[in-house]
């Protein structure tokens, strides 16, 4: 089995170590849908951290990369990273890879666990993606038994969205993927492909963040808000007391009635 | 002799209402009753988002959330406006300020959780009635 997932995923070396060009501390927010698409009538990726990066070649210093959007955010359960970004023509296997580190280090043997959405026949009749886990043992990458966490991308127009779930804080026992505990500072590598034998993604462009994940703040309600839910309390409650007392007053109305008219 | 005929009484006047009528206007004060019941129980799920299907979901849906929120409230308002007018014809007097100024002031009550919904409904209020008080005006 183990020899299979070696034989199904590709090996190759991880790419040298690049400074990390930003630093996120993601803020909460609602869970969006990982579709590829971003709602915004459902304010979905609102409270998202966004930045711009540049997805560069480390071997070639001429690359003028590409230019990419990185939205961040995360909730209790999980971490939220959406790539975007825009090309003439899309490759038909591109594929984006994030590759997680155990710390902050941003060292090639720190980057453990990779969570990739490839494409095959992107833009043609067969046109699909595929959420792919592996973990990184010694260079080489090892598809994992389970698929964590959940990835997703869509393309219009010429831009792709990419979007990426990765739980965070997680009880389970893995040692295949990173835990990302609360608190905790990680060093997220963003690798954009062409291909799915990930043999060449030495030259592959690439760029480094740092994210720290957050610890779920507890919600204070603020005390206005309180104020005005107990005086709605009030309010309807005395609104429910008349009504009764009106309705009383119909059921013996007859009665009124009939005094009145003696 | 006084030229001045000296206004009638309220008992006469509860006289004219025949037996048909009061059957007529108890139909209606309890129907209008249970309808105002009806919208003020709607109103209360809306108003006080316990249903909270159509909030947050985009401007559109913001929309239409405040419109049933007012809508619920100004249709409690008058079929309870109905009832009590419907109820106080029976028993041989006007609905009084006191009653309008308690409706109005309990419609207004339900708006307090949403901004939009106090601004629309007091406008909304404030035209229904001058529209009831120029069609009382009008049967005079």
């Amino acid at each position: 089995m183990y020899i299979a997932y070696i034989l199904l995923s590709s090996s190759f070396l991880i790419i040298n170590g690049t400074a990390a060009v930003e630093d996120f501390e993601p803020k909460f927010g609602y869970a969006p849908d990982i579709d590829g698409d971003i709602e915004r009538s459902n304010k979905e990726w609102e409270n998202a951290s966004k930045e711009e990066i540049s997805l560069k070649s480390t071997t070639n210093p001429n690359d003028k990369g590409i230019f990419t959007d990185i939205w961040v955010m995360q909730n209790e359960s999980d971490l939220y990273i959406s790539i975007q970004f825009e090309l003439e023509t899309h490759a038909p296997r591109e594929f984006i890879a994030i590759i997680i580190s155990k710390s902050d280090s941003e060292s090639n043997a720190s980057f453990y666990d990779a969570k990739i959405v490839q494409f095959y026949d992107l833009g043609g009749s067969a046109e699909e993606y595929r959420y792919r886990d592996f973990h990184i043992s010694n260079g080489v990458f090892i598809r994992d038994e389970e698929d964590n966490g959940d990835g997703a991308a869509d393309l219009h127009g010429n831009k792709m969205i990419y979007e990426f779930r990765i739980p965070v804080n997680t009880s389970e026992e893995d040692d295949r993927d990173v835990d990302l505990e609360f608190g905790e500072e990680y060093a997220f590598k963003i690798v954009y492909g062409e291909n799915d034998d990930y043999q060449d993604i030495l030259n592959e462009k690439n760029s480094i963040v740092t994210i720290d994940i957050q610890y779920p703040k507890s919600e204070e309600i603020p005390l206005w808000k309180k104020i005005v839910f107990i005086l709605a309390i009030i309010a309807f409650s005395a609104i429910g007391l008349l009504y009764g007392l009106y309705i009383y007053k119909i059921l013996v109305i007859k009665k009124k009635v009939g005094r009145i008219k003696e | 002799m006084s030229k001045i005929r000296k206004k009638p009484k309220k008992t006469s006047k509860l006289k004219r209402i025949t037996e048909s009528d009061e059957k007529v206007i108890m139909k209606s004060l309890r129907k209008s009753a249970i309808l105002a019941g009806i919208f003020i129980t709607m109103s209360l799920l809306f108003n006080t988002e316990i249903i909270t299907y159509f909030m947050n979901r985009g401007i559109y849906w913001d929309i239409v959330d405040v419109s049933i929120k007012v809508s619920l409230i100004l249709l409690s308002f008058l079929f309870m406006m109905i009832s009590i007018g419907n109820y106080k014809e029976l028993t041989g007097k006007p609905v009084g300020l006191k009653e309008i100024v308690l409706l109005t002031g309990l419609s207004l009550v339900q708006t307090m959780k949403n901004l939009y919904v106090f601004i629309f409904t007091l406008i909304s209020l404030l035209l229904l009635l001058v529209y009831l008080y120029l069609i009382q005006e009008s049967k005079i």
